[in-house]
């Protein structure tokens, strides 16, 4: 008996022991990995206050990482999607806990900005923009453009689909009836772009309405965000993908049978940067520099080498990435970013409640 | 420092444990006054008061419903009375605004249903009980065997309660509560769920363990035999009251209310109408004749009341020739005197008994259970019967209705 | 000696019994505290900006009927009268199926027992939007179904819409409903059976019969797992946003996702899910009141097991076979080929390829993200076990009463919460300028984001474990305080380790649940933290459709070794006596008329006082 309890002791201990082991392993694990993302700078910046980052697009940790080599400010990363950060933005209204967004999407920065968040009247010094890029500055300069894409590239399979259409409203022809596919702007907020796009382009919200009552009787599919669009297309629910440009290329290029184009008219998306004007001092301090770096050569160079389709650059003297065709040859339109970034709410649940759920 | 504190462990008001967790013997005893226990509308026990002297044997003897379970987990400090108070050992461990946790009352208990813990052997099951004692392990697992040994299970002490009998859970747990010697030891029905051979061979068995250890029990039954065999003092309870306090033969004896008698053993009832009282004794007119009876404490009989005769086991016997031919038969008018006296009946059961026979004899207002005889007699058999007055007892009538 | 300052002796010794009479109070209060802190609050701060905007700087007006109107503007009754009906019909089915299943493992003797309860575990661990993805992987034309020449466009609409995401949701809730059943079918006595039969019943009558006894449990399976579908998110998002079926967790979604975000009518569609889970709670009230709570008595024989004969068998196996098919095998193995299989390609053998793996090892950044949620599954999951403990306890014992049953609600309504308003909620309640103030900036910390975990696991972990503890049966705490232990002691060396293995697996599932977790994970993870979820989405953000699938089915890989690991490390180093776990019979105590009695059926509602009459004992 007295081996009996002997056994049963020792398989006790051992369990704990084994259990105490694995927890102290992953503690100290995990010690190292909440702090990998920062910056190597880290232990010399003691006393600078580290600048909170909410970023949607590619560039980072990327850009971050080499600004803060160069500048010894670590950067404190939230990489989430764009939804994600702006909801986080909005909950946090009571008390901002961020410093610097960037994201794609002017409307919502205007949006921001008409709750009276953001900074004004700041525009970095250290690059010249394009003609392009200085008409997509804001009059108030809430917010900082620092390069575009398209919303509402169509992504789609030649073999399967050898007409594609060249123009959106072909889209209401028989030949792509339950063929085409989509994002939900309330969902996805690049998407809101590319329904506002098309709503200017057939002549108004009313007409857009009815244009897109029209799509959806010819089958059209709307999914919940890219990737559930692009699996659809991989599945072969829908024939072709209407998806932000930088989403179809990457894509494309991932499956080669796969090919992207630009209908008339395809919309600007630009992305933005723009800066919480409530946040303390020396963070905003630090954010104006961060957008220093963005508009300098050598953090476009940065952009352009960790994320070649991020966008068609703005700054004078640099070039798109290869797979990048040149702007100037593609139907995009502008829109009205304050008009429409106002419209977003009613339109989004419009095409919620009678779209995707009707 | 640790002067005050020691001697703050012994007065502390319901912690009975000394300095080195041994109890003290002269004090184990218990005291309860006015316990009630209140289940929403329902009172389960009503104003109980007993005591119980060093050494004692108490069995708390009632139905289903009487309250004996609800008594016995208060004393145990499981559950908290509505009102009255507790002193164990000469100390408060219930009463307003105190109530001392079971852990630290110094008793043991054994359960209806063993309560044994699954996941642990016989002899850890015992060892257990022992950690409050501040043994070395060694000691902890030699008392333990000692203790195994002594319920006769040294054997099994490395085997799970669910490889084991019932009758050996059983003394499994009995050995669990002895081992530690406390003061006090409760009994939660534990025989109900044995056989009945093993039933009484555990019985004798802790009567016997009991005593041995000199410990003060209480012990619970609804079974009148297992109480008059175990008991010191019996306290009889219906429906949440204590109706009596009194040794087994005073029970026997003296029952205090209807209830009581008719609990502890009837061979049957005959209903009548009252035609004489007298201090010691009451005449009753039954369908058999007239008969006599002790009257109960407390239970007013007026001239002309209808009337219960309860009869004992113990006052019926068949009749042989010569006793019929001395006693008198059971006239139907005039008076009778206290002693037998001979009524007729109709045998209309013989159960064999091993010993002999004992029979159901049908006389006029009743039936009469347990009559024996050494011979059988057939059922049709008409038959004699001898009643003695001083076994039996009458009572109003409708009084007392047990609840089972 | 003894003289010395008795009255000060006194006063100490007067204290404790103070303490004593105070302390299952001050627990009690120290429970209701941190649910309060944990679900409460937050899910509140959440709710009540349905009505109130200006409360969390979301609007201007302080009382206000805008956001209801505006949301039955945008659907929002079709969405709940969607999420309803589909939740009745999970439910449903939820509560059938695993009749058949506990009567094949507690009342016959087909073998295979404890392989259908490990099954059971392994649905509850899977989530929903894998195996609603697997299902799209099977069904649509471009799929298995289609590779194999079998495609079906009836199937696939009926599999991708209302149909197809009732039994998903159903399937995935048989494990709750199970494991409420089961003990209750245990426990019904062998006695009741033969009685019904020896009077001429025959199955059908047993089934009348004995079907009011099973009632508390069939009643609490069936509320649980409705509040289980109708908070649902995973379904929702996948099957049921692009097949024109809106339910309320998708409405949310979007009201959430939109920006500006509208929290105001997200909030109401969060109170719709409240009032449907508490109109649940009542209908099982209503129907469980005056209905006598005693299943089984002490005195019962164990039921009878029925030896089944071939035929029987055959169809014991065809039943489960077809029954774990349905509801893991075919989803699971529609996930890994779509991580497997080219597409474009067909069903060829050439089109297999292992490439989506083998590029995910090339892609940067992995390691900490599994680290990270690592470490807080495992720290979170020990935290959600132990309050669910206490919880599960605190409901079992019945004897708080009103206390009980107002924790069982909260606990229910929590269920029927998506982990996103937990999430925005816990945003709301703790980044607010008066906190810093005080000092507590517990926003944007790795505390918070671990206490949103917590606060999304306990509700499921508590319900699992109620069941275990009910069972327990008080009797052998009673025999441990007797016996000189005290409370602590008792429960943890007398009853605890009978309850290893339930507590361990509630461990798994939550650190399953937590490992895989996206909502919380996106609006809580503080800066420079990327948990597992949000690295499999930012993956999946490059477009990496095919690296993204392989994460996340590695990403349960893990998570079934780690559960597979901790199983074995139980098996072999745990005492044997804790493994020895028989489901204990629930007896009802020797019935004194009027004592207590702890319901046998371990009912989620909660376990009323019943009195007893027991006639004439033994």
């Amino acid at each position: 008996m007295t081996l009996q309890r002997h056994r049963t002791r020792r398989r006790f201990v051992a369990l704990l022991g084994v259990a105490a082991g694995a927890g102290a392993l992953l503690a100290a694990c995990g010690s190292t990995s909440s702090s990998s993302s920062s910056t190597g700078a880290n232990t010399a910046a003691t006393k600078t206050v580290p600048l909170v980052v909410y970023s949607a697009k590619n560039y980072m940790p990327g850009v971050g990482t080499a600004f803060s080599n160069k500048t010894g400010i670590p950067i404190d990363l939230v990489n989430h999607s764009t939804g994600t950060l702006l909801t986080r933005i909005q909950a946090q209204a009571s008390d901002p806990q961020w410093g610097l967004l960037w994201i794609d999407g002017a409307a919502a920065c205007a949006a921001l900005d008409d709750q009276h968040m953001l900074l004004r009247n700041f525009e970095p010094t250290t690059g010249k923009l394009t003609s392009l890029g200085k008409e997509l500055v804001p009059a108030d300069k809430s917010y900082i453009p620092t390069a575009v894409t398209i919303a509402g590239a169509i992504v789609y399979n030649p073999k399967v689909l050898p007409n594609p259409p060249t123009n959106f409203e072909q889209l209401l022809e028989p030949q792509y009836k339950g063929k085409v596919g989509m994002n939900n702007p309330a969902i996805s907020g690049p998407t809101y772009t590319f329904v506002a796009g098309l709503m200017h382009q057939v002549g108004g919200i009313p007409q857009g309405e009815s244009f897109f009552k029209k799509l959806a009787a010819n089958g059209l599919q709307v999914f919940s965000t890219n990737k559930v669009t692009l699996t659809a297309l991989l599945q072969g629910r829908i024939a072709m993908a209407i998806v932000q440009n930088n989403a179809g290329i990457e894509f494309a290029e991932k499956y080669p049978q796969l090919k992207v184009e630009y209908p008339k008219e395809s919309t600007l998306l630009p992305s933005v940067i723009c800066i919480d004007g409530k946040a303390p001092k020396a963070q905003v301090v630090e954010a104006k520099e961060f957008a220093n770096y963005v508009y300098s050569a050598a953090g476009q160079r940065v952009m352009k080498s960790v994320n070649p389709y991020g966008g068609w650059p703005i700054m004078q003297g640099e070039t798109p990435a290869p797979l990048l065709p040149p702007l100037s040859s593609l139907p995009v339109q502008k829109i009205a970013t304050r008009y429409w970034g106002g419209q977003e709410a009613s339109v989004t649940q419009w095409f919620s409640t009678n779209i995707v759920n009707g | 420092m640790t002067h005050i504190s020691a001697v703050e462990r012994s007065v502390e008001a319901g912690d009975l444990r000394k300095e080195d967790g041994v109890p003290d013997g002269t004090k184990a005893q218990v005291a309860a006054a006015g316990l009630t226990k209140r289940f929403g509308p329902v009172v389960a026990v009503d104003e109980v008061s007993l005591t119980v002297a060093p050494g004692e044997f108490l069995v708390l003897l009632g139905p289903s419903g009487s309250g004996k379970s609800t008594l016995l987990r208060m004393i145990a400090g499981i559950d908290r009375p509505s009102a009255g108070t507790i002193h164990l050992g000469g100390a408060l461990v219930d009463g307003p605004g105190v109530h001392t946790p079971p852990e630290r009352r110094e008793l043991a208990m054994v359960f209806q249903d063993y309560a044994l813990w699954p996941h642990m052997t016989a002899a850890q099951n015992v060892q257990f009980a022992l950690r409050r004692r501040r043994m070395e392990r060694r000691e902890r697992e030699r008392a333990a065997r000692d203790a195994l040994e002594r319920v006769g299970l040294s054997s099994k002490e490395s085997r799970y309660p669910g490889e084991l009998s019932g009758g050996e859970q059983q003394r499994v747990a009995l050995a669990r509560a002895l081992v530690a010697q406390p003061g006090l030891l409760l009994f939660d029905e534990p025989l109900s769920n044995l056989d009945a051979d093993r039933r009484e061979q555990l019985r004798v068995d802790i009567a016997a363990l009991v005593r041995e250890q000199g410990a003060t029990a209480i012990y619970i039954t609804h079974d009148q035999f297992e109480a008059f065999a175990l008991a010191d003092k019996i306290g009889v309870l219906d429906r949440g009251r204590l109706v009596q306090l009194a040794t087994p033969e005073e029970i026997f004896r003296a029952p205090a209310t209807p209830f009581v008698a008719r609990f502890t053993g009837l061979a049957g009832e005959i209903p009548g109408v009252v035609e004489e009282v007298t201090k010691d004794r009451v005449t009753v007119s039954t369908p058999a004749g007239l008969l006599a009876g002790t009257p109960f404490p407390g239970f007013e009989l007026r001239r002309g009341a209808k009337a219960q005769l309860l009869i004992r086991p113990s006052a019926v016997r068949f009749g042989d020739e010569e006793q019929v031919a001395h006693a008198r038969v059971a006239p139907f008018a005039g008076s009778v005197a206290a002693g037998e006296t001979v009524i007729q009946g109709e045998v209309i059961d013989a159960a064999f008994r091993g010993w002999g026979y004992e029979h159901v004899v049908s006389v006029p207002g009743g039936r009469l259970h347990g009559v024996p005889a050494a011979r059988r007699i057939g059922p049709g058999a008409r038959a004699r019967l001898v009643l003695v007055s001083s076994g039996s007892l009458v009572a109003p009538a409708g009084s007392g209705e047990t609840s089972a | 000696m003894m003289a010395q300052a008795p009255s000060a002796i006194k006063s100490r010794s007067e204290l404790r019994q103070r303490w004593a009479v105070l302390r299952p109070t001050s627990w009690r209060l120290l429970v209701w505290v941190l649910v309060a802190v944990l679900l409460v609050i937050p899910s509140l701060c959440f709710l009540l900006q349905a009505f109130s905007p200006r409360l969390f700087g979301q609007g201007s007006a302080w009382l206000t009927l805008a956001n209801l109107s505006s949301a039955f503007h945008q659907g929002f009754a079709r969405a709940m009268l969607d999420s309803v009906v589909v939740g009745v019909a999970a439910a449903v089915l939820a509560v059938v199926l695993p009749m058949g299943l506990a009567i094949l493992v507690e009342r016959t003797d087909a073998c295979g027992g404890g392989a259908i309860v490990l099954g059971l575990w392994a649905v509850l661990l899977a989530p929903s939007y894998l195996i609603a993805v697997g299902w799209e992987e099977i069904v649509l034309r471009g799929g298995i179904l289609g590779a194999l020449g079998l495609w079906s466009p009836g199937l696939q609409h009926m599999i991708l819409g209302p149909v197809g995401v009732a039994i998903v949701l159903g399937l995935k809730g048989v494990p709750f409903a199970y494991f409420a059943l089961a003990p209750s079918l245990a426990a019904i006595g062998g006695d009741l059976e033969a009685a019904i039969r020896t009077h001429g019943g025959g199955r059908l009558a047993t089934l009348r019969i004995l079907a009011p006894l099973l009632l508390p449990a069939l009643l609490s399976g069936f509320v649980i797992v409705f509040a289980e579908s109708v908070g649902d998110f995973g379904v929702a998002a996948t099957i049921a946003a692009s097949a024109h079926f809106p339910i309320a967790t998708y409405l949310l979604y979007e009201s959430i996702s939109t920006f500006p975000a509208n929290f105001g009518v997200a909030a109401v569609v969060g109170w719709g899910l409240v009032v449907a889970v508490g109109v649940a709670l009542l209908i099982q009230g209503r129907l469980l009141r005056g209905r006598s709570f005693a299943v089984v008595t002490g005195r019962g024989r164990s039921s009878p097991r029925r030896q089944l004969g071939w035929r029987g068998r055959v169809g014991a196996a065809g039943f489960t076979g077809a029954f774990f098919l349905i509801a893991l095998g075919v989803p699971l193995v529609g996930v890994i080929f779509s991580s497997v299989l080219v597409p474009f390609e067909g069903l060829k053998l050439s089109a297999f390829t292992f490439a989506n793996y083998r590029d995910l090892l090339g892609v940067q950044g992995l390691g900490g993200p599994i680290r990270f949620s690592g470490e807080m599954a495992l720290v979170c999951g020990l935290a959600v076990v132990a309050l669910g403990a206490v919880l599960a306890r605190t409901m079992a014992a019945g004897r708080s009463g009103v206390s009980g049953r107002l924790l069982d609600l909260t606990l229910v309504v929590a269920v029927a919460l998506p982990g996103v308003v937990f999430a925005a909620g816990y945003i709301f309640a703790y980044d607010l300028p008066f906190l810093t103030h005080l000092g507590i900036a517990l926003y944007g910390t790795t505390l918070l984001l671990g206490m949103a975990y917590v606060a999304n696991s306990v509700p499921s972990s508590s319900r699992l474990l109620l069941g275990p503890f009910t069972q327990v049966q008080d009797r052998l705490l009673h025999a441990a305080r007797v016996h000189g232990a005290s409370g602590a002691r008792a429960w943890r060396q007398g009853v605890l380790p009978l309850l290893a293995r339930p507590i361990l697996w509630a461990f798994l599932l939550a650190f399953a649940g937590i490992f895989l977790e996206l909502p919380i994970s996106e609006l809580l993870a503080p800066p420079n933290v990327v948990p597992v979820s949000v690295a499999v989405l930012s993956v999946l953000g490059k477009a990496n459709i095919g690296e993204g699938t392989a994460l996340s089915v590695v990403a349960i890989l893990i998570v079934l070794a780690f559960v597979g690991a901790l199983q074995v490390v139980f098996r072999f180093l745990a005492p044997v006596g804790w493994r020895k776990w028989q489901e204990q019979r629930v007896s009802v105590a020797e019935a004194e008329g009027e004592e207590l009695a702890s319901i046998a059926a371990p009912a989620f509602a909660p376990v009323a006082e019943a009195s007893l009459r027991e006639g004439g004992g033994g």
